[in-house]
């Protein structure tokens, strides 16, 4: 880079640049991991089962029949949800999976529940419902913060 | 979604008190056994304290595993309750929309005119629905609506089954059902759902909605898309009485349905065969027909079927009868040329629906055909592409209809028939455009033009300019004639709950 290699001050003027520019540019959220009981068999799964799974395309994972579980939250916007953080791991999530917005995932769901054609996920409140499930019942699949997850609980993938 | 409240019963009160209750007991009982081997440790030796200590440790670590468990218990007891479940949801639409022209356009599904009078009945419509979770594999589904054409706003059950999970992928669902002629079929109540101020007319004018009988479906994969399989049969029953005075039933309903997504993409097939009849007594005031056909015959006066009393499709089984007794010949005879209580119905459905982030389009081309009865039934084509922006999402449509050669052909029949039986081409001509003008034959070419925008997570409201034309000397989908084109307008907004 020519530019940054003229003078000391112009070069350290680059290096915070850049820095700058590096740091804006990554996402500072952390990863979501889609966790599962630690008896599960099952020990990975790719994105695109994940999304099949949490779009209601099917029931099953590998070999196994899971029920999933939606991270609700009391409502979407309210301070409940914006304190723990609920809104944007949900919305983040669905975006990864189907890159669809809420609203969009909203119309999805309708379709299928005002037409027989799925049943829709558990809901829960928090991301603590969520590890409490998961790690009491062997066949329930959740997502949650990959910070928030610890030993009571197996990952199968971590999305971004 | 709605968020489902756990239950604060007496039961879920009880077990988390039980749980709160044992795990205080246990922190005061190790508290006061330290303490009081504490004081001891006075008088005793440190080795034998030492060995009480731990002797407590293991104590409490084996009541601690214990209320654990207990713990466990009551998590799994509560799960239990909350699914035994009841969950309601519901939708609405309500909505206005006129016609730039004094034609009305008929919404045939709903037996409905808009005309150029603003309408705020044509597209209001609420629906409730209730599911209850009888066991891990058993379900019951009963959604109720009412539509605001309705005067008597009568509430209909448009949807109540059982549905019977036998596996991660296979299930059954018997009862009431919707027929899922096309792509939007099932769900064409829930506005919500589709971008459309109303799905094309074109293809979703259908008065039969429902059907009593079973669908079983089973899920399956391919390569990396994902796909359900239906098959169902059972038969169908509508009382549509405002426009054809008869009840319609659809006998012997059988079909099949594919979808699959792959991707960003979804797809669909269909293919459905029905028997179609109209049921109850058919009361036509003969003398109104007789005069109205008289006087089409011989000065040529527009026939208007509304001017007889029993009005619709079915004035033509009384109208061709009386037309048959001036018919001597047997083989000209103009009734044996339509079965009104035994018709064959056929629909094809193609359908695909590509939607990536912003992007959003749909395509379907739906194929309805009758034999032996007259119905405007037709090939039609509809494409709608949006983009969105935001909470905003502009799209733009295109649809094309056509009625079926099979009753372009029947008409052509009739209207050589009585011709030759009467011996007069003017009178088999007159016939012709008496058929047509009761919209037996239908050529149209839609353009829309619309936009929808989320007012939060659970309402949509709409706009949209539909302008028709290319209509070919019929009717179009409108009650009179359309002229050159004529353009609808209208605003709805669909909700959730």
């Amino acid at each position: 880079m020519p530019f940054c290699s003229n003078t000391i001050l112009k070069r350290v003027f680059c290096a915070i640049a850049l820095t700058t520019f590096f740091l804006l540019t990554q996402n500072t959220h952390a990863r979501i991991a889609i966790i599962v009981n630690k008896d599960n068999p099952i020990n990975s799964a790719t994105e695109q089962e994940i999304a099949a799974l949490f779009l209601a395309k099917t029931n099953r994972l590998k070999t196994l029949s899971l029920k999933t579980i939606d991270l609700m939250g009391v409502s979407e916007g309210t301070v409940a949800n914006k304190e723990n953080n609920v809104d944007d791991i949900r919305n983040r999530f669905y975006k990864i999976i189907s890159n669809k917005s809420p609203m969009q995932m909203k119309a999805y769901w309708s379709r299928l529940i005002f037409t027989g054609k799925g049943v829709p996920p558990v809901a829960v409140l928090t991301i603590e419902e969520v590890i409490d499930i998961v790690s009491d019942e062997p066949n329930y699949i959740g997502y949650i913060d990959e910070n928030q997850v610890n030993d009571k609980i197996k990952v199968l993938i971590t999305v971004h | 979604m709605k968020k489902t409240k756990r239950p604060k019963t007496i039961l879920t009160r009880t077990i988390l008190t039980t749980s709160s209750l044992i795990k205080t007991t246990l922190l005061i009982s190790i508290t006061c056994i330290l303490i009081s081997r504490i004081a001891y440790s006075d008088t005793a030796d440190m080795e034998d304290l030492e060995k009480q200590i731990k002797e407590a440790q293991q104590q409490y670590e084996a009541l601690e595993a214990l209320v654990h468990k207990n713990d466990k218990a009551s998590k799994r007891a509560l799960r239990k309750l909350n699914k035994l479940d009841l969950q309601i949801r519901g939708f609405f639409s309500i909505g206005v929309a006129t016609t730039d022209g004094n034609a009305k356009l008929r919404k045939l599904n709903t037996l409905e005119e808009i005309g150029d009078e603003p309408n705020f009945q044509t597209d209001m419509i609420t629906g409730l629905q209730f599911d209850a979770t009888i066991n891990h594999k058993t379900r019951y589904t009963h959604q109720l609506t009412t539509v605001g054409y309705d005067i008597d706003h009568t509430v209909k059950t448009e949807w109540a089954y059982f549905s019977y999970q036998f596996s991660a992928d296979s299930a059954l669902q018997a009862g009431r059902l919707r027929i899922p002629f096309y792509f939007l079929s099932e769900s064409l109540d829930v506005g919500f759902t589709y971008p459309w101020a109303r799905p094309p007319l074109e293809i979703y004018s259908i008065p039969l909605t429902g059907y009593e009988g079973a669908n079983f479906s089973q899920n399956f994969t391919f390569q990396e898309g994902y796909g359900r399989a239906s098959v169902f049969f059972g038969s169908g029953f509508t009382d549509v009485s405002a426009l054809l005075n008869a009840d319609l039933a659809f006998t012997d309903i059988k079909g099949i349905s594919l979808d699959f997504s792959l991707h960003n993409w979804s797809f669909r097939a269909s293919y459905i065969t029905a028997n179609g009849s109209f049921e109850g007594n058919v009361s036509c005031d003969v003398d109104s027909v007789n005069s109205a056909i008289s006087a089409v015959i011989t000065s040529g006066a527009p026939f208007d079927p509304k001017e007889i009393d029993c009005g619709g499709i079915d004035t033509f089984t009384v109208a061709f009868a009386e037309v048959d007794k001036s018919i001597t010949s047997e083989e000209l005879k103009v009734s044996h040329l339509y079965t009104p209580d035994d018709w064959t119905l056929k629909y094809i459905d193609l359908a695909v629906k590509y939607e990536r982030g912003a992007m959003l389009l749909m395509a379907e081309y739906g194929e309805s055909r009758v034999t032996q009865y007259f119905n405007p039934l037709g090939p039609a084509f509809s494409v709608l592409y949006g983009h969105r922006f935001g909470n905003w999402l502009p799209y733009i449509a295109f649809v094309k209809f056509e009625t079926s050669d099979q009753t372009k052909n029947l008409v052509n029949e009739i209207s050589n028939r009585v011709s030759l039986g009467f011996n007069n081409p003017n009178i088999g001509a007159i016939m012709r455009e008496l058929l047509e003008d009761a919209g037996t034959i239908v050529t149209s070419r839609s353009y829309t033009l619309g936009i929808n925008y989320w007012i939060n997570e659970n309402l949509r409201g709409k706009f949209e300019i539909a302008h028709y034309e290319d209509f070919k000397g019929t009717l179009g989908n409108f009650v009179s004639d359309p002229g050159s084109h004529n353009a609808v307008y209208s605003l709805v907004i669909d909700g959730v709950f």
